[in-house]
């Protein structure tokens, strides 16, 4: 039976999809060169397999160091109670001698000035989806943020993307509750999914809204995430962000 | 995904085989065991970057290893890691020709559990070059492959995902990607020679 590459890959993909994998060429190749292109394509699916695999592991790696970071702050936190006082008295004359700009930098660090300055517009015009244009588009693009709101409530088919801008419209009109949980919805769908569609928009945004709650303490784990993930879209905006900063406002936020 | 379930090792064994549990598998790998096999890679002489290195390996190893059911569970989970784990490492210490007298070491201590592991994990190197290949293809490529042959999502499924009309684009897109990737891999003549172990 002879048949050309596209059928090949129709009926490899057949295979496949039943789960039977193509482990070895079919006995219906009997021409060799049919064989060898079906190794080929097992060796190639192998590959995105594999590779599949590799970034599965490393995204979960990413999280759980991200964790052992958040946890090791913790417990840095808790060693400085337990600091003798001598020690505190040395760290209070190192505060005082540091003079008023620390004391300046203390005072305007806090989550709401980090989330204003670090908070960026999100413009669909730069992003994917541009071929499924529809009315919740418009309305974003139009900054309609009531309508975007009204447009997520009413469509059907509710995706990664419309879970995103509904979050977006939430945190462009300060309802950050709202905000938070369109952005988690995204995330959880994709750990539930293990697809990454609007996975680093979401970890940004979240972060954001959580700064814009004053929760430091929950926007962490994801900021030092995305700042280990030298791949996130948003990896070079949160480098940016001041490290002392977010620590002073967690700090605050602690007392 | 902040704390993953407890897992006996009979759980643990199925969570791998299930899509949907997986990433729960993996984070309670690294949460239970990274810590025994990184302390033993240090203590062999490893940086925390290579202990590092070696157990993400080493999940992925364990993975494919259950996947295709070859655990039999003669040892438990954690003894299984850690001689997975010393034979990347050991294999890692002749790749960089430290000293013989830390191969020899292992030499020494190694077991039949280690021998038997060795087999298993024969081609993870051939594996990590498989997907350097993978990485020579453009994103919407990866992606798209990805999305039909790790996620097993449908043309219809994939059209949610990524910006593309409609099924048949999506079809007509793989089929072109599929074909630049085997491009890539011929181009390669030694990698397809070694990796033609693999679908054997």
């Amino acid at each position: 039976m002879s048949m050309n590459h596209e059928q090949l890959v129709d009926q490899f993909d057949k295979t496949f999809t039943d789960k039977s994998s193509g482990e070895q060429a079919p006995q219906f190749l009997s021409d060799a060169e049919a064989a060898r292109e079906w190794s080929y394509l097992r060796m190639a699916v192998d590959g995105v397999q594999e590779t599949g695999l590799y970034e599965q592991v490393a995204s979960v790696k990413t999280q759980w160091m991200a964790q052992q970071a958040t946890a090791a702050t913790s417990q840095s936190g808790a060693v400085v109670w337990h600091m003798s006082r001598i020690v505190m008295r040395v760290a209070a004359c190192i505060l005082i001698l540091a003079g008023g700009t620390a004391v300046y930098k203390y005072m305007s660090a806090s989550a709401n000035h980090l989330y204003a300055d670090y908070s960026q517009p999100y413009d669909l015009n730069t992003s994917r989806g541009a071929a499924t244009r529809d009315e919740m588009d418009e309305a974003y693009r139009n900054k309609n943020w009531a309508g975007v709101t009204e447009l997520f409530k009413t469509k059907k088919d509710k995706t990664n993307k419309t879970y995103f801008l509904a979050g977006m419209a939430a945190l462009e009109s300060k309802h950050y509750d709202d905000a938070i949980g369109m952005f988690q919805q995204v995330i959880a769908a994709n750990t539930q999914s293990g697809s990454d569609y609007f996975e680093d928009e979401a970890e940004f945004y979240l972060a954001m809204s959580w700064l814009a709650r004053n929760e430091v303490k929950e926007a962490m784990p994801l900021l030092d995430k995305i700042r280990a993930d030298k791949n996130h879209l948003y990896h070079d905006v949160v480098v940016r962000m001041s490290t002392l900063d977010l620590r002073i406002a967690q700090y605050k936020e602690l007392k | 995904m902040k704390v993953a379930g407890k897992f006996s090792d009979a759980e643990l064994i199925a969570a791998i085989g299930e899509k949907e549990s997986l990433n729960q598998a993996i984070l309670f790998l690294y949460q239970q065991y990274s810590q025994s096999t990184s302390s033993f890679i240090i203590n062999y002489g490893g940086s925390e970057q290579d202990a590092e290195d070696v157990f993400q390996e080493t999940v992925l190893a364990f993975i494919g290893i259950v996947k295709k059911g070859n655990y039999r569970g003669e040892a438990s989970i954690k003894t299984f890691l850690v001689s997975i784990a010393k034979n990347i490492w050991r294999n890692e210490l002749k790749k960089k020709q430290r000293s013989g007298v830390r191969e020899k070491k292992f030499e020494l201590g190694r077991d039949q559990q280690e021998s038997d592991v060795g087999s298993l994990i024969a081609s993870l190197e051939e594996k990590k070059q498989l997907r350097e290949v993978v990485g020579k293809l453009g994103e919407p490529c990866r992606k798209l492959l990805h999305l039909f042959y790790y996620e097993n999502l449908s043309m219809k499924e994939i059209v949610e995902h990524l910006p593309y009309e409609n099924e048949q684009v999506v079809r007509n897109k793989k089929y072109k990607c599929l074909q630049q990737l085997i491009a890539i891999i011929k181009e390669n003549p030694s990698i397809a020679l070694q990796l033609s172990e693999i679908v054997k």
